[in-house]
């Protein structure tokens, strides 16, 4: 009786992925004798992942044929590019997740929602046994979801902010003149991957009087265009009131205007609006019966899109 | 029972726990790996959580080369000896990096500046757009009705600086914008930027 063994952990991971690294093998062409295969949480294949899911990083190395340690690189970094964004080929230049360095298997949070393409890049030094190399892993693909509407509107602080601008819209509407509120919702990332919800207030609107429209400012602060291991703030919704219709002659509808329609759809992120629970609001109503929250735009959840410069 | 089934039997025995001695070898050998990689993965994570240099591991990731020119020359190789690990050769390699970087930029024409800046060429714009080079101070943002981001100016104050404004309208749609983008002049990296929506 024979009894083949070893003390590899190798049969923890239960998955068959031999099909998918032989498939890898043709990403790596510059690399000699060592091929890596990337995975994040087990899988090379594209994810899709929330911002406070882990992301847990794991890379192989061994020899093309055979012989050789591929535990003698200098150096070991994961770069991360925005889907469709080319790579550097310096290993050290450009943006990557600097807390895995040199480390093979890393557990981390997403840090920046967006579309992401993440490869390891792995430099042998010429000192080594097979002389200087770079190995290039395969791509792994991850979508880092911006958080969902409806995750963001059971937030306590976003629900207070909501009820700071209604307050806000009612008290400073009276016979002379009424403005509209607005703030921005932002998933702010510290650096351990905590993710809380801020309200970033925008300036009030200016006081106007019927029959003018009143307006709002809402400003909206873009995210880093290169990915950033270290989190940040991520701008996830907007917010604004319709002020009351009390002291204006007719009625108007309470539900988004064709403006607001087209900011959503454009900026490709959910937005709300706060105005009376009623389908209609008409000279003399009431202001105290509260407000209604509509969903502004297709999306329920924001797609990145560059803010930059407006052409 | 005959010699021969005996033997068979030790055999049996002997091999059993053999295979037992080798399964709990095994395990305190993934067991050992495993400890060793989280203790490795926990060493990485407090590193780079390090209360003094993580604000500005922050800071370097989202600013790169311009967050090295506003550094001290000491106080940039104390954080590249930070971010690199303390690998000497690749500390000397990002300021060299660095070095090559700004003669690169002073090197550049308008036409690759406004390329970085995604400025389109002026038949093709939509909106009404402004590039003037500043320094830095608040009164940048005041002038265009923006907050001034307190962070990126308190860090790059007086400092020369590409303001790139814009406003126009949202296309198919009466919504007025206006936009506001700062690029680092001497690396012409990205600093900050901010749309303002402005609705009814």
């Amino acid at each position: 009786m024979f009894v083949l063994a070893s003390c590899s952990n190798d049969f923890l991971n239960i998955n068959d992925t031999t099909t998918e690294k032989l498939e890898n093998i043709s990403f790596n062409t510059y690399n000699e004798h060592f091929e890596a295969t990337l995975e994040i949480n087990s899988m090379t294949s594209k994810q899709t992942l929330e911002l406070w899911e882990s992301m847990n990083i794991g890379l192989e190395i061994s020899p093309k044929s055979s012989g050789g340690d591929p535990n003698t690189y200098s150096d070991l970094r994961y770069q991360i590019v925005r889907r469709g964004e080319s790579f550097t080929t310096t290993p050290d230049s450009g943006p990557e997740i600097h807390p895995c360095h040199n480390n093979k298997n890393c557990l981390r949070k997403p840090m920046q929602p967006g579309e992401w393409d993440i490869r390891a890049i792995i430099v042998y030094p010429d000192t080594s046994e097979f002389g200087a190399q770079t190995v290039y892993s395969n791509i792994v693909e991850v979508d880092v979801l911006y958080p969902d509407i409806d995750n963001i509107l059971s937030h306590h602080d976003i629900k207070t902010a909501m009820d700071s601008i209604w307050d806000a819209s009612i008290d400073n509407a009276d016979s002379t003149g009424h403005r509209e509120f607005g703030f921005a919702a932002y998933a702010v990332v510290d650096h351990t991957g905590t993710v809380e919800y801020v309200a970033k207030m925008a300036p009030p609107g200016t006081k106007v009087s019927c029959p003018s429209r009143a307006k709002v400012n809402v400003p909206f602060d873009p995210d880093y265009p290169t990915y950033n291991a270290n989190g940040g703030w991520f701008v996830i919704a907007w917010f604004h009131t319709h002020p009351p219709h009390t002291w204006c002659e007719g009625c108007r509808d309470t539900e988004p205007s064709d403006e607001d329609e087209a900011i959503s759809n454009d900026r490709k992120m959910p937005g709300v609006l706060l105005d009376f629970p009623q389908n209609e609001v008409c000279t003399d109503h009431s202001v105290d019966v509260g407000y209604k929250e509509i969903k502004i735009g297709s999306a329920t959840r924001r797609t990145y899109t560059d803010f930059g410069n407006i052409p | 029972m005959g010699a021969d089934t005996y033997i068979y039997n030790y055999k049996i025995k002997l091999m059993k726990k053999l295979f037992i001695l080798l399964l709990i070898s095994c395990s305190i050998q993934v067991m050992a790996q495993e400890t060793q990689r989280n203790d490795k993965n926990q060493n990485n994570e407090d590193h780079y959580n390090n209360p003094e240099y993580a604000p500005m591991g922050r800071l370097y990731a989202a600013h790169f080369d311009a967050y090295l020119y506003v550094l001290t020359p000491e106080r940039r190789k104390d954080f590249l000896n930070w971010y690199y690990q303390g690998n000497k050769n690749l500390v000397e390699r990002r300021e060299q990096l660095f070095e090559d970087r700004l003669r690169e930029v002073e090197a550049m024409t308008q036409a690759q500046r406004d390329s970085i800046m995604k400025i389109p060429p002026t038949e093709e714009r939509k909106s009404i757009t402004n590039v003037k080079l500043m320094n830095m101070e608040e009164q940048i943002f005041s002038e265009h009705m923006f907050v001034a981001p307190k962070e990126i100016v308190h860090l790059f104050r007086g400092y020369p600086v590409y303001v790139v404004s814009t406003k126009g309208k949202l296309p198919n749609s009466e919504v007025e914008t206006s936009s506001i983008a700062i690029y680092f002049q001497k690396t012409m990296n990205w600093l900050y930027s901010s749309v303002i929506m402005t609705t009814h």
